[in-house]
């Protein structure tokens, strides 16, 4: 572990990803700013080993913070996903209403995964892990990680009206 | 949803990621390629994964908090982390200027310092796009030049009216040490720059723009605070790196005396 030069900036670079994985894991805005800024200081405190992608590292530090969490408190998995209630100029107003109904469903289709299938799509899909990553990282067969895989995309595909 | 469904989902959701033996990648192909049905069903499930991702990224439509925020800001000025060597506080910002500090450096050059005090009310202008060639002098008894005078690199400081400034970094310049700033009101953000001559700062150049309309955290880049300008000036203005927290301290303590030491 070694705090490898340019890892500020570096970091700064990879915080937009870092926070929208961290939405996605915790649904809730405020969560996602206070895990991102976990996860910074995480890796300032005790550095990034010499060959990993930092952005990945991040990933990594910030899924284990997150199951942390979870294991420490139950109350992210209550809480209400922020931006369903937030004002629509908040958001972006240029989104065609066809679009805010699509959207819509997508955040009900997420809401409604199970964590196990919604942080399989976080890691791979949203993260770029490969199975053997995420098995890795999730502690978890790679036949698991791909039926899981299927299964919430399935999911997310029928209650969003994919489905044939 | 049939169980059989339920494996073609696996399979074909391993095909998307790349994640299939060749053979089986092969055997996928071809029953894509037969079947409309199997290649609808593929585009539904990268369908399913690209929403998904769209959905997380909503939130880069939500200011950040307040504490993230502040942490991204600190990283960016080497206030946090090992990056800087030593003490020396970073400002990447004008580092990455670049092409862009080529085409208005003749602007840069062509601000000039005028006359007068001016308050610090009519210093911001409620909006102010991109370059103003604004200027003026500030002096010490003034909220900025207080700041200015006696406040270290990347502390924020409040100077009352709501408004706060926070010196970036210190910079020699052939007549002195002129001094980066941002400045903050509830009305707008700034970037300046000023120097120190006969005991009073002066503003060399100063860009202004209306602030976010959060006030939750939101997070201010330099080019949100049309800081180009800035940059290019500070291209044409700075002959050397910026001084370290030491250096400057010492400047301070001092009243900024070694100023004029080395200028005389």
């Amino acid at each position: 572990m070694t705090n490898r030069p340019g890892l500020n900036n570096e970091i700064v670079e990879a915080m937009p990803h870092v926070r929208r994985f961290a939405y996605s894991l915790t649904r809730n805005a405020a969560d996602a700013d206070d895990l991102v800024q976990t996860v910074i200081e995480r890796v300032l405190d005790r550095g990034v080993p010499d060959d990993v992608e930092l952005k990945k590292w991040m990933f990594r530090v910030c899924r284990n913070l997150w199951i942390d969490g979870l294991r420490a408190a139950k109350t992210r998995m209550d809480a209400v996903p922020e931006l369903k209630d937030q004002p629509a100029d908040t958001l972006s107003s240029e989104k065609v209403a066809a679009d805010q109904m699509m959207m819509a469903k997508t955040r009900q289709a997420i809401d409604e995964l199970p964590d196990a299938y919604r942080e399989v799509m976080t890691v791979v899909g949203l993260g770029g892990a490969s199975y053997k990553e995420a098995a890795a990282m999730l502690d978890t067969p790679i036949g698991t990680i791909m039926s899981r895989l299927g299964r919430a995309r399935a999911m997310v595909a029928e209650r969003t009206g994919y489905h044939d | 949803m049939t169980d059989a469904l339920k494996d073609l989902d696996i399979r074909l959701s391993a095909y998307l990621d790349g994640e299939l033996s060749p053979e089986d990648m092969a055997a996928t192909e071809a029953m894509i390629a037969e079947d409309e049905a199997v290649a609808a069903r593929l585009e539904a499930l990268a369908a399913a994964q690209a929403d998904f991702d769209a959905a997380a990224s909503e939130i880069d439509d939500v200011p950040m908090s307040a504490g993230l925020s502040a942490l991204i800001d600190d990283l960016e000025i080497g206030a946090v982390g090992n990056d800087a060597p030593s003490n020396v506080v970073e400002f990447p910002f004008w580092k990455r200027a670049g092409a862009f500090v080529e085409k208005h450096r003749a602007i840069a050059a062509g601000v000039v310092v005028a006359a007068g005090t001016m308050t610090l009310t009519t210093a911001i202008p409620a909006q102010v796009a991109s370059v103003d060639t604004l200027s003026g002098t500030y002096y010490a008894d003034s909220g900025l030049g207080q700041v200015l005078e006696v406040a270290a690199s990347g502390t924020q400081n409040d100077i009352g009216n709501g408004a706060t400034v926070t010196p970036r970094f210190t910079f020699a310049s052939d007549d002195g040490f002129c001094r980066v700033a941002d400045v903050s009101s509830s009305r707008t953000d700034g970037r300046l720059v000023a120097c120190r001559a006969e005991n009073a700062w002066r503003i060399a150049i100063a860009t202004f723009g209306e602030a976010p309309s959060t006030s939750r955290g939101a997070y201010r880049t330099a080019s949100a605070a049309g800081s180009q300008s800035v940059e290019a000036f500070l291209d044409a203005a700075m002959s050397d790196a910026p001084l370290d927290l030491a250096a400057e301290a010492d400047l301070i303590s001092s009243d900024w005396t070694k100023q004029q030491a080395e200028t005389e």
